[in-house]
């Protein structure tokens, strides 16, 4: 189990979470939210491999 | 191998902070500009004013006691164009202010302002030119009030995103 992408998904929350802030603060709340969503869809990229690899597992447990 | 990754990332967010406060710099760049351009035109209604100069002098005049002001180019421009061609002066000040806007970091408005005042540069008579020129450092203040406002707001932001976008670049790539 990798476990380097735990940490990635955690700095790119942290970093995520920031850029909102500072953006809200200055005003611009719909900047804000388009970096946070942009935040939300590298990370399912990052995380939609794994993913695929769960339901092939589960698929392969209950034999399908 | 860690090492020469950490090097790189480091390259990396020093790059993107370094184009963040260039975007900041940007906005002070602009507040300094239009106090300049203020000194500039109270400099040139002296000169109309007390010493009758003809227009090209007078711009020459100002233009060279501040040498190192870059919307002094401005002015400098104008007074070239109209001892070298045979231009009327707004068409001279509207070339000198078109071809040297993207050099300053002056927005679209204020170069609307400075061109009504080509407008009626060489035109009007002497108590028409000095109260055109009061006009225009009127609108001046106003648009100057306003980029300290701007600058304040989005000096600091720009900074931050940059170190931020930095930071978020390096972690996805490693």
């Amino acid at each position: 189990m990798d476990v380097d992408i735990i940490f990635k998904i955690a700095a790119i929350g942290i970093t995520v979470s920031i850029v909102n802030m500072v953006l809200k603060q200055s005003g611009r709340e719909e900047q804000a939210m388009m970096a946070t969503l942009a935040g939300l869809v590298i990370v399912l990229m990052m995380v939609a491999k794994q993913i695929l690899t769960l339901f092939e597992t589960v698929r392969t447990m209950f034999q399908f | 191998m860690f090492i020469v990754k950490l090097i790189g990332g480091l390259f990396i967010v020093a790059a993107t902070s370094l184009i963040g406060i260039l975007k900041a710099n940007e906005y002070e760049n602009r507040t300094s500009s239009l106090r300049e351009l203020v000194c500039l035109l109270q400099m040139l209604e002296t000169e109309i004013c007390y010493k009758s100069n003809i227009l090209c002098d007078a711009l020459l005049n100002c233009a060279k006691a501040k040498i190192e002001s870059n919307v002094g180019i401005f002015f400098k421009e104008t007074a070239e164009l109209l001892k070298i061609r045979k231009m009327t002066s707004t068409e001279a000040w509207d070339k000198a202010l078109n071809e040297n806007l993207k050099y300053t970091s002056l927005k679209e408005e204020d170069a609307e302002i400075l061109k009504n005042l080509g407008n009626s540069l060489g035109t009007s008579d002497y108590d028409g030119q000095i109260k055109n020129i009061r006009f225009v450092l009127k609108q001046l203040e106003v648009q100057i009030s306003k980029a300290d406002i701007d600058c304040i707001k989005y000096q600091s932001m720009y900074k931050k995103l940059g170190v931020l976008g930095g930071i978020a670049l390096v972690v996805m790539l490693f």
